[in-house]
């Protein structure tokens, strides 16, 4: 129950701290409620900037949900460009300067920051992080004027990156430490296709290379240094590993766990009364290991702030466990995936079974069909599907979804090897690719009756 | 100034990094033709992670080393409360 002249104060003007200040004003309307975001916009889609790039998507402004006269009619204080220096917990403020403002519950959103490599040259000028709109839109104007640009690190944004800047018509290259792309998060088999696709592109792909220095002229990025050697550019895109933007929140005395995220319960409060967090800030607990992860998509932002929004105004809802559905195109390729791959079973040193199939994805006269190659991973003795992976030409995401939910209520090898499924020659096959997957593992056990 | 990280998330972070390296070896040798040779730092703390860490790390089963993960993530009695899955052990 939401108690008489509660303020309620979001710190964070990202997925998370925008659904949360929404949500809460929409749980207690009689609540005050001020967001404060060090930077100039709120309600943008940041996930789209690479496609904007790309000259997939027209402009930037296609990217605004929303604007700032819409929170004021909603009744919610935006306090834009006005960056939270410190949170006090006795006195129940948060500082801006020397400002103070009061709050009986709050919310930190503060999002995400780039792991910064710690290699010389880094403060050259030149260097792009993938995260604010205008900055995006200034840096959209740079790529214009010139020809050559690194991305650095085969993450998924690098990826996408790489791909949109070839797309553009940019001479590209991705240096990345591993094996192959998005070794951290997806599997060699996977990601295969997506390097052909990258590479029929243009895109020039250094694997196995560490940056070593960016060099410059005149405070100007003009070349890469790496172990491959030199790489000249006239622009670095900087996507390395996400770390959680927690200075405040660990300087305030707020637990913060192994990942480096602020450790919450399921109903998003923090280890102090009456403060939540919410989105790339914040640590929870993967379904399958029941191990605190952190660094999740915009959707599970979106829905953490949802709750805590909802708890800080008197509400009692409660996030489950997750079970990451994740899903992406790299190069002309969709790749996606649910839980842990291959690669992390492995890692964790989880006991486990792989099953992987090639199906299709619409009826194989139909025009369009591409194919599908799908891996299920099981636990060997229960049978229960522990992850998944997914690439093909379409029709990935809607399957992560659908492994998602049902893994999470504990689908077996069986109950995939003989589901039904939608047969209709334009949109899907007569045999579906997951239950293919499924088949085969099973027949490989000897359990296929 | 840097922020001051705890021992967990020293832990974390390192034993992530070379648990992963030695999943990357293993997949490398399942899928060769798909993989380049990774880029590996040398030094006696990375010999260390790599020949002693981690070869202790995988010989303890699943289930204990979960209950270690766990407690090295939380301090005694912190751990916050969620909903158990139907994959919870």
């Amino acid at each position: 129950m939401a108690k008489e002249g509660l303020r309620i104060i979001v710190i964070g003007g990202g997925a998370a701290g925008i659904s949360a200040a929404s949500t809460a004003k929409s749980v207690a309307p009689d609540a005050s409620v001020t967001l404060f975001t060090e930077f100039e916009d709120v309600a943008y889609s940041p996930c789209g900037i690479p496609f904007v790039h790309g000259r997939e998507i027209p402009d930037f402004k296609s990217l605004f949900l929303q604007t700032p006269e819409h929170y004021a009619e909603i009744g919610i204080d935006l306090k834009l460009q006005t960056k939270v220096t410190g949170i006090n917990i006795e006195r129940r403020t948060v500082s801006v300067g020397s400002q103070e403002f009061g709050w009986d519950r709050l919310i930190i959103a503060t999002g995400f920051e780039y792991d910064k490599p710690d290699i010389p040259g880094i403060d050259l000028e030149g260097l792009y992080y993938v995260k604010n709109i205008r900055r995006a839109m200034e840096f959209d104007k740079v790529l214009d004027q010139i020809k050559r640009v690194v991305v650095v690190s085969a993450t998924p944004l690098g990826i996408e990156m790489a791909g949109n800047l070839a797309h553009r018509g940019l001479e590209t290259y991705l240096v990345d430490e591993g094996p192959w792309l998005m070794s951290k998060v997806a599997d060699p088999d996977i990601m295969e296709p997506v390097h052909k696709s990258l590479e029929e592109m243009g895109v020039k792909i250094h694997l196995g290379t560490k940056v070593l220095a960016f060099k410059g002229e005149n405070g100007r990025v003009k070349a890469v240094s790496t172990t491959g050697g030199d790489i000249d550019c006239e622009l670095v895109v900087v996507a390395t590993h996400k770390v959680p933007n927690n200075r405040i929140a660990r300087e305030a005395g707020i637990k913060i766990g192994a990942t480096g995220g602020i450790v919450v319960d399921d109903h998003m409060r923090t280890s102090v009364k009456d403060v939540y967090a919410a989105g790339d800030c914040i640590e929870v607990i993967h379904g399958v290991t029941e191990i605190p992860i952190q660094g999740l998509s915009g959707s599970h932002a979106y829905s953490q702030g949802k709750v805590a929004g909802a708890n800080a105004a008197g509400g009692d809802r409660s996030y489950d466990p997750v079970f990451v559905p994740w899903g992406m195109v790299g190069g002309k390729v969709m790749i996606g995936g649910v839980s842990l791959g291959e690669t992390l079973h492995k890692a964790l040193g989880i006991p486990h079974f792989v099953a992987v199939a090639e199906g299709i994805s619409r009826a194989r006269y139909y025009p369009g069909v591409s194919k599908i190659r799908v891996k299920l991973i099981a636990d060997p003795d229960t049978l229960r599907v522990t992850g998944a992976q997914l690439v093909g030409g379409e029709g990935i995401k809607e399957r992560a979804d659908f492994l998602a939910f049902a893994i999470k209520r504990g689908a077996t090898l069986e109950d995939f090897a003989w589901m039904e499924n939608v047969y209709s020659p334009p949109i899907g096959a007569l045999m579906e690719p997951i239950a293919l997957a499924a088949q085969a593992g099973l027949s490989k056990l000897g359990k296929l009756k | 100034m840097p922020e001051k990280k705890t021992f967990g998330e020293w832990l974390r972070k390192n034993a992530e990094k070379y648990l992963m390296e030695a999943a990357a070896d293993e997949m490398r040798k399942l899928y060769p033709g798909m993989c380049a040779e990774p880029y590996r730092e040398k030094g006696f703390s990375h010999f260390f992670w790599r020949k002693v860490f981690v070869p202790l790390y995988l010989k303890i089963p699943w289930s204990i080393r979960k209950k270690i993960i766990l407690l090295t993530s939380y301090p005694p009695g912190k751990r916050p409360s969620w909903k158990k899955t139907m994959h919870a052990g």
